[in-house]
């Protein structure tokens, strides 16, 4: 498949009009890989494909708006989605792109051998146009949660709030997070506007929670799972836990398949119905 | 939790239902306790969770949205969009841990004062026996 | 935020706030405010002494931003706005801040607290109002031309009633004639008359004003714009037209639901709707031998649970005319609630059974049935009040269904961005205070567009949507609200949640100058809800005079704030 996918970037490249190839490259120490844009077909040699290709190469594909040229991208079931998701919002033109699906079964945990923890109920597009696979891309069967992650729904409320500020209190606001993130692209992030100045650089548990909270909603419906985030904080705050919880409650909440799942779907938070269900304390309308 | 703490409630209110309602229990006289503070907007739709969770971890105890009945909203279809930002950070309070008292939506119309002040009443005593908004602390804010 | 002179008057609205609130101390409080340059009580604030007041102040010590903090804005809003714009204020820089409905009133027993709420009121509304920017209302010119869309009872009357005020009108009609529903009618209750008379009536006063262009055969394409200058594109055989109006009139009546799959009409010879029933009697067939009708044929049951309101009387007054013409025959009305109201209705029934009209009362639990092999035999049901079934010998079969909406009106619905029921119906703006207009501004509805409505209600309701339309045309312009939104371009991603949000499509998504897709607001169309400040996730959509920061700023201004002032 590495192959296939270095000829298909070599063939995309030497067309005119195109700008760049987005895939992965190998990366000195347990990184593995890394993202590489490739300009100069000469250079497909470098892509890789295997089971440390853990970053979503969508998220790059906001900072092309405004300029001109076609950009090949390659994307396992997860990046798809969002991709989906950024050509819905805008962020960048299906036409420009030519997408070529690499059909990932789950991706290595930090050991290089266990199922990475994002990889737990894998979903991928339905549906989606692929302008080139590497295989068969379906979802695969990967089991639904990690045995040792926190169970939230079998805490009581006062321990939930316990386990989120412990884990919320070693985030150190670095930023990295949102910067990751495939769904944060915009221009000004309300966290870096002075007005209104929506929160500080304090160090208190209180700011890192506004952050955290403001962050989950503006992805809620939006979060493909990809888990960039979690991948991408160096303190190990379990992020993944937070926007998975909050991601399983919007599509239950209502009947909605998943960030990018569905052709057309839209997200679930730009629509409505009239017979939701009503917010606590709930009774008569 | 001594027994002097008082919350303090943020109440929002959108002008052509329930700010209205809450004039009506004004206008009745119906007493409550002094807990509330009421702001006002066009439309419940104009409240986003990132003011309330701002609101929130800033120290006030709970917060209050306010709007029309769904299907009466003024304009057409706002109060269905309150709806579900609610429901969103409903679940997003109870993924926290936040007791889910602190965030409240009800739908008051313009004729009903003393489902105003029954609401009012029944949200200041809940908040009260919670005590203070535990997300305050680091802020200092926290009402002793 | 040195430029920033705030000036706060504080009411004693006589002992309304005064008899509580310390205002004297509210006052003292408000002079050590960030940004406050003068402070005072008056007695009554909205009397002239007050106004006069304000005004002087203003000039005196050159405030910029005005706070009452009083009774409810909802009553003297406009009145403070007024006296600060005659005081060459903005009028948007003026903030209420209700100290009376909401403070003094509720905690007459506690002046302590009181006290302090009010102080803490004024506060954050000294917060907001040094956040307020000047604003201008747009205004936006109304063509005094009309569409009324379709030619029935209710677009007749509608079109008549603003000819005659001198408008022009465009009538559309899909079908070849006007008349709507009404021409396949016989006769009409109360009073007998042809149904072809009446409509013909208002079609001939249509045309007597010379001012209406009537479109038959011709569907509206498309539309697009907003109140005062909407631009309509129609089709016919004739060929497409364009031109601009500036109101909308639905008036498209609705269908005669057809039963399908019920009561095996069009399966057996002899069962047919009451129209083509009507239909029939009108070509001159005066005896059918004996006749039994079904109502609430596919009606208030589960898919259509409303009542038809007008069908009983439909069947009342056919089944009375079959029995007069041929009293040999027997007619029968099962039924399941006659729903014959008003003396006229009621008197309809009451003469229906005197002729010996006999009505039986089914359960929908146990529909009847059809009995017959190539024709109707006869028709078997429980008799619901003496329990046990009956077969009732018939010719004929009359299946009384409801009105329902036209299959297409979701496409006229998405066109003019108007709103339908559950099953189909228009749905205006408010049942009670807004019943021919919707949320939309500047499109207005009458008839069995909305629900099944008698020729009675349909004419009353189409004067009364022309009596509407015509209010902006006669004005020439409509003024909007200015606390509509805007959005920076700047900070835009173009991510379009504010256009999805967006209930009256004042919000659209657009490639600018550079091929970037940003957003952009119509203020005439924007109504200043918010919805779509609230849906930005980086706020380059605000709401003006309701923007995030202010509203922030109150937060803060009432977690941070204490009451001391700092």
């Amino acid at each position: 498949m590495e192959r296939r996918l270095r000829e298909i970037a070599r063939e995309f490249l030497a067309r005119p009009g195109t700008l760049c190839f987005l895939g992965w490259e190998a990366a000195p120490g347990e990184r593995g890989t890394r993202p590489i844009e490739i300009r100069d077909a000469g250079r497909a040699d470098l892509l890789v494909w295997n089971r440390r290709c853990h970053a979503n190469l969508a998220a790059y594909l906001p900072r092309f708006r405004g300029s001109q040229g076609s950009i090949g991208i390659a994307v396992k079931g997860c990046d798809a989605r969002a991709l989906r998701e950024l050509v819905r919002a805008r962020q960048i033109e299906r036409e420009r792109l030519f997408v070529v699906g690499v059909p990932c079964a789950g991706l290595a945990g930090p050991d290089g051998e266990s199922l990475a923890r994002r990889c737990h109920g894998c979903r991928y597009p339905e549906g989606f146009a692929y302008d080139a696979t590497l295989g068969p891309m379906v979802t695969p069967d990967l089991p639904p949660r990690p045995t040792d992650d926190p169970d939230l729904d079998a805490m009581s409320p006062d321990e939930r709030l316990r386990w989120s500020e412990e884990e919320l209190s070693r985030c150190i606001r670095c930023d990295a997070c949102r910067k990751a993130c495939y769904g944060c692209f915009c221009p000004e992030c309300v966290f870096e506007a002075s007005r209104p100045r929506w929160i500080s650089r304090r160090d208190t548990i209180a700011e890192k929670l506004f952050y955290h909270a403001v962050r989950a909603y503006h992805l809620a419906g939006r979060c493909v799972g990809c888990d960039e985030c979690g991948r991408a904080c160096p303190a190990g705050v379990r992020l993944d836990v937070l926007n998975r919880a909050l991601a399983r409650h919007v599509e239950e909440l209502f009947a909605f398949s998943g960030a990018g799942v569905a052709e057309g779907a839209v997200p679930p938070l730009l629509a409505f119905e009239p017979d939701d269900p009503e917010p606590y304390p709930g009774g008569e309308r | 939790m001594t027994a002097s703490f008082e919350p303090r409630i943020l109440v929002f209110a959108c002008n052509w239902c329930s700010y209205a309602g809450a004039d009506m229990a004004g206008v009745s006289r119906f007493q409550m306790p002094p807990n509330c503070r009421v702001v006002r907007v066009m439309c419940s739709a104009r409240i986003k969770p990132d003011q309330i969770l701002a609101a929130l971890t800033r120290g006030i105890d709970a917060v209050v949205v306010l709007g029309c009945h769904p299907g009466d909203c003024h304009y057409a279809e706002g109060n269905y969009h309150t709806r579900r930002r609610a429901l969103v950070l409903d679940a997003l309070l109870a993924t926290l841990g936040v007791e889910k008292e602190r965030f409240q939506v009800r739908w008051i119309s313009a004729a009903e004062g003393a489902k105003f002040a029954a609401a009012i009443r029944e949200v200041i005593d809940t908040v009260r026996d919670l005590g203070p908004n535990p997300l305050g602390r680091s802020h200092g804010t926290q009402a002793s | 935020m040195g430029k920033v002179r705030v000036g706060v008057f504080v009411c004693h609205c006589g002992s309304n706030i005064g008899g509580t609130v310390r205002v004297p101390e509210v006052v003292e409080y408000a002079r050590g405010l960030p940004a406050v340059r003068y402070a005072e009580h008056n007695l009554y604030t909205c009397s002239d002494a007050g106004l006069t007041s304000i005004k002087k102040k203003i000039a005196e010590h050159g405030l910029n931003r005005v706070v009452v903090a009083s009774c409810t804005p909802r009553t003297h809003e406009e009145l403070f706005r007024r006296a600060c714009e005659e005081a060459g204020l903005n009028r948007y820089l003026f903030e209420f801040v209700n100290l009376r409905e909401h403070c003094s009133w509720i905690h007459m027993r506690e002046p302590d607290a009181a006290t302090a709420k009010a102080k803490d009121l004024v506060r954050m509304g000294v917060a907001k109002a040094a956040l307020l920017e000047p604003l201008e209302a747009a205004r936006a010119k109304v063509t005094p031309v009309s569409l009324v869309i379709g030619g029935g009872a209710a677009g007749l009357a509608a079109a008549g009633a603003l000819a005659q005020q001198g408008f022009r009108v465009h009538l559309v009609e899909r079908s070849d004639r006007l008349g709507g529903l009404a021409i396949s009618l016989w006769r009409l209750l109360p009073g007998d008359r042809p149904a072809a008379e009446i409509v013909g009536v208002l079609e001939r006063e249509v045309k007597a004003t010379g001012n209406v262009q009537i479109h038959l055969r011709t569907v509206v394409e498309d539309v697009s714009g907003f109140v005062g200058a909407f631009k309509v594109r129609l089709a016919s055989p004739d060929g497409p037209a364009e031109f601009e109006v500036g109101t909308i009139i639905v008036a498209t009546g609705a269908r005669e639901l057809e039963p399908l799959g019920l009561y095996r009409w069009r399966e057996l010879e002899g069962v047919m709707t009451q129209l083509e029933l009507e239909r029939a009697l009108s070509s001159g067939r005066t005896r059918y031998g004996d006749a039994v009708f079904i109502n609430c044929a596919g009606a208030r049951e589960p898919g259509r649970t409303y009542c038809g309101r007008l069908c009983c009387a439909v069947a009342i007054k056919n089944a009375r005319y079959l029995k007069e013409s041929d009293p040999d025959a027997r007619v029968t009305v099962l039924q399941r609630d006659v729903m014959a109201f008003g003396a006229e209705f009621e008197g309809e029934y009451r003469r229906a059974m005197e002729a010996g009209v006999r009505f039986v009362r089914y359960s929908p639990s146990l529909l009847p049935e059809i009995v017959g092999d190539a024709s109707v035999k006869a028709v078997r049901v429980r008799h619901d009040l003496m329990g046990r079934d009956i077969e009732i010998p018939a010719q004929i079969v009359v299946l009384t269904t409801p009105l329902a909406s036209h299959a297409d009106s979701g496409e006229l619905s998405r066109m003019l961005k108007v709103p339908l029921d559950a099953d189909g119906f228009f749905l205006e703006a408010h049942m009670k205070l807004r019943p021919v207009e919707f949320a939309t501004d500047g499109v207005f509805v009458a008839g069995a567009a909305r629900f099944p409505a008698d020729i009675r209600e349909a004419v009353s309701q189409g004067i009364a949507a022309a009596a509407k339309a015509a209010a902006p045309m006669y004005a020439g312009e409509v003024i909007v609200e200015a606390t509509t939104a805007r959005t920076d371009p700047r900070a835009c991603s173009g991510c379009g949640s504010c256009e999805a949000v967006c209930p009256f499509g004042a919000v659209t998504v657009a490639q600018d100058a550079k091929g970037r897709p940003v957003s952009s607001v119509n203020a005439v169309v924007c109504k200043g809800c918010g919805a779509c400040a609230a849906a930005c996730p980086c706020g380059a959509v605000q709401q003006q005079g309701f923007t995030e920061q202010q509203i922030l700023e109150m937060v803060e201004s009432l977690a941070f704030g204490r009451e001391e002032a700092p």
